[in-house]
């Protein structure tokens, strides 16, 4: 397919061609996608103009399923195959389903895996697939548009989403065939699109509040160093509960009640969102419900009214920030401008109290249902290298604590909240009974001591610990969390060095089989099969390596031998004549021999540019 | 706790004089410089071998940040790197021991009478107490004839910013 090469102003020739990304704000209620074009960041619509997809997906028998408006069209005669919020599922299993505190109209059944799934007339669909077609939604406009194959997006996630739910936003990436550059947390997305043209120095207070979640992050930017000081919030709160507020309170007017018919219930809970969004204006709104949903009622709510429904609710967001300026060490006065980002900041009450808590008119300028793509899209660009290296970096941290179970069924927390990102921290354990020969290690993730009030994240096993008197083996358990802040844990026996090592694979998610498969099902319609896809994979691999290498040949060669350089070049050039061909375990393997030769002039090359970027900032100091 | 068996040298990782005494806009500033080049963001498009580097280098570098930036865990890598070893539980301070229990005395009355005047005055009651074993830290560190002493003053700033911690989280459940 041709592509149409556009080269950044200021770039001038560019180095390499213009590589295609996205960022998307998946989010409860809409979703989005953008992508920056000619140095410009902007959100793309679909064919009738429209920025943002309704995260609504409809199943049907025997039909491609339906996403977005057209099934949020249909949600109301359909509700048992019309799945909306599917975001408050991800990561989740029937439990915490059952404790989210909605009433969901969906028929859950258990599946193979914990992960619930949803009874449709399609068959039995997780939260993961559900998520998956919103994003191949996506995909489709933003290759349509831009005329070519996405190489990489950002995904932005709730910054309070913990492992599960990042672990199931990946996977959905996954299934829809997305390569995930990065899992951008949404309120530092929107500092971001805010901040990098406003070369806005100082701390930041971004407030968050969208359909389903809230979070509250306090961000310093400093010569271009975006570093997250503390982040915060509720995973489930959002501007769904306003509407759900106001619909009791219709309800309670209208004589409702809360076992009434499933389309009934939605029937109000839309005309309580219409009304919410005309009162962001308005000082009131008429209410009127279709006698063909079960009661004709006629009523209005005045402003002073709704305020009084959801103030609880906005209180809850201002505790949160309380919470996140203590994590911070910062207090209300350092904060220099106040971000407003997610539909539900429109509801004036909270831009009131959000005002009076910062003592700060907040920044709306750029429109809330967009801002967090905007700057998903901003960072896909520079991680795709289409933006010159020394732009803006992020430094994020992780949202909650990371613990493991000891005695009395108390946490011990190894990773505090709000701890820089990529992060390795290493906690001891002794056995406790003589000739102990296992230990389960169990994670999880919260900030409460016992352990039923936090999330299991893994249990494993450690088995083989020599048989000692109690206290006499001593086990590791070492945490490490990737820059997408995603958890590895590992367990050592230090005497003999046995060692067990998990990739946390929340409890709810999926096993990398059932995502595969997932995949061969998506792709079953497709041209291309898993083995194209493999080939595929190696080569576009392979090529990034060969890229790599040359690019570190010919600036470093000088910390190199004679013979490691003939070694390394004897391999770059085996790796490039098989590149191009269509055997991918010959690509995979002479991948391999180029990454073995070239491992420690990686190390090298890392340590010079260290060595190098403290030697220009000693030069500054003087 | 938190110390991965490693040999490193944070304050020569970001090139700083190894003392107590620290310069922290020196210290964000090479921290910002060391991520700009190590960051895994740097590495999306680089081989597999690469990224796992960059993880690596800047896990490290997030490490020796964390640890030098604070006054506590600052003190206790510099006695690490003197080969220091503490023994636990050995602080043999009959005053300090005493002028804690009064403080949790007083902070539990706080948590009872809900004084949030009282309370800031416990703040900076402490606030004073921590910078005066910093203080004598910072003496015994510049003076350099014996380490040992340090660790009293890490075993009093451990207790006093437990006794800290405390007091900010009643100050949170109060207001």
């Amino acid at each position: 397919m041709a592509l149409l090469q556009i080269s950044e102003p200021g770039l001038g020739a560019a180095p390499h061609q213009h590589r295609l990304a996205a960022g998307i704000d998946l989010g409860t209620t809409n979703s989005l996608v953008a992508t920056v074009r000619n140095g410009i960041v902007e959100a793309l619509c679909d064919d009738s103009g429209e920025y943002i997809l309704p995260s609504v997906v409809r199943y049907r028998e025997n039909a491609p399923p339906q996403v977005g408006e057209q099934a949020l069209a249909a949600a109301s005669e359909d509700p048992l195959n019309t799945i909306a919020s599917v975001k408050r599922l991800m990561g989740r299993g029937i439990e915490d389903i059952k404790h989210l505190g909605t009433r969901l109209p969906y028929q859950f059944v258990a599946g193979d895996s914990q992960m619930p799934r949803i009874h449709t007339v399609a068959g039995d669909v997780s939260p993961v697939e559900i998520s998956a077609e919103i994003l191949k939604t996506l995909k489709r406009r933003a290759e349509s548009t831009l005329g070519g194959e996405l190489t990489g997006v950002v995904i932005t996630v709730p910054a309070y989403f913990d492992d599960a739910q990042r672990q199931a936003t990946k996977d959905a990436a996954t299934v829809a065939g997305l390569k995930v550059m990065r899992l951008l947390n949404e309120p530092t997305a929107a500092a971001l699109a805010y901040g990098l043209d406003q070369s806005a120095e100082g701390i930041h207070a971004i407030y968050d509040l969208g359909g389903g979640t809230f979070d509250i992050s306090i961000l310093r930017m400093q010569k271009g160093v975006f570093e997250v000081l503390s982040t915060g919030g509720d995973s489930a709160l959002g501007g769904d509960d306003f509407d759900r507020a106001l619909a009791e309170w219709v309800m309670a007017q209208a004589g409702i009640n809360d076992d009434a018919e499933h389309n009934q219930l939605r029937h109000v809970m839309a005309i309580a969102r219409r009304a919410k969004e005309k009162l962001t204006a308005a000082d009131s709104a008429k209410i009127e419900l279709d006698a063909s949903f079960g009661v004709a009622w006629q009523g209005e709510i005045t402003r002073k009214q709704f305020n009084q429904l959801v103030a609880a609710l906005v209180s809850r967001t201002l505790v949160a920030c309380r919470r996140a300026m203590r994590d911070a060490h910062i207090s209300a006065d350092e904060i220099k401008e106040v971000v407003m980002v997610g539909g539900s900041t429109r509801v004036p009450l909270v831009r009131e109290k959000v005002g009076e808590f910062f003592a700060l008119a907040p920044l709306t300028t750029i429109d809330p249902d967009k801002v967090v793509s905007m700057g998903a899209a901003q960072q896909a660009d520079i991680l795709v290298g289409n933006q010159p290296a020394d732009d803006a970096l992020l430094l994020d941290v992780i949202p909650l604590s990371l613990g493991l179970e000891t005695m009395g069924e108390l946490v011990e927390k190894v990773v505090p909240r709000n701890t820089t990102i990529p992060v390795a921290r290493a906690q001891d354990f002794t056995t406790f009974k003589d000739g102990q020969t296992a230990m389960t290690i169990h994670v999880l993730q919260g900030e409460r001591e016992l352990v039923s009030d936090c999330r299991s994240l893994a249990r494993f096993t450690l088995r083989g610990i020599p048989p000692k008197a109690a206290g006499g083996a001593k086990i590791r358990v070492t945490f490490q969390v990737d820059a997408d802040g995603l958890l590895t844990v590992s367990a050592k026996e230090l005497t003999t060095g046995v060692e067990s090592c998990v990739e946390v694979k929340p409890s709810y998610g999926l096993e990398s089989s059932e995502i595969e498969s997932m995949l061969r099902d998506s792709m079953s319609h497709a041209k291309e099969d898993l083995e194209a896809r493999r080939l595929r994979e190696a080569q576009v691999e392979a090529r990034r390596l060969v890229e790599s290498v040359d690019v570190a040949l010919s600036a470093d060669a000088k910390l190199l031998s004679d013979q490691e350089r003939k070694t390394i070049e004897k391999a770059l050039s085996a790796l490039k004549s098989v590149m191009n061909e269509d055997d991918h375990s010959a690509i995979q393997q002479s991948s391999a021999v180029l990454q073995k030769v070239t491992a420690d002039f990686a190390a090298r090359r890392m340590d010079a540019s260290i060595k190098q970027a403290l030697a220009g900032h000693q030069v500054d100091d003087l | 706790m938190n110390d991965l068996p490693h040999t490193d040298n944070y304050f020569e990782l970001l090139q700083l004089p190894v003392q107590y005494a620290i310069d922290k806009s020196r210290l964000s500033s090479a921290y910002r410089e060391l991520q700009r080049v190590v960051h895994p963001d740097r590495f999306v498009n680089a081989s597999a071998h690469e990224r796992c580097l960059a993880q690596q280098k800047a896990t490290l570098v997030n490490d020796a940040y964390r640890i030098l930036r604070d006054d506590l865990s600052r003190a206790q890598h510099l006695l690490q790197l003197n080969q220091v070893e503490c023994q636990p539980h050995t602080l043999s301070d009959p005053e300090f021991l005493m002028a804690q229990m009064q403080l949790r005395e007083e902070l539990e009355m706080i948590a009872a009478s809900k004084d949030l005047d009282q309370l800031g005055a416990l703040f900076s009651h402490v606030q004073q107490q921590q910078q005066a074993c910093k203080d004598r830290l910072q003496a015994i560190f510049s003076a350099k004839d014996g380490f040992q002493p340090a660790c009293d003053e890490v075993t009093k700033l451990q207790f006093l910013n437990k006794l800290y911690e405390e007091a900010e989280s009643l100050e949170e459940r109060l207001t």
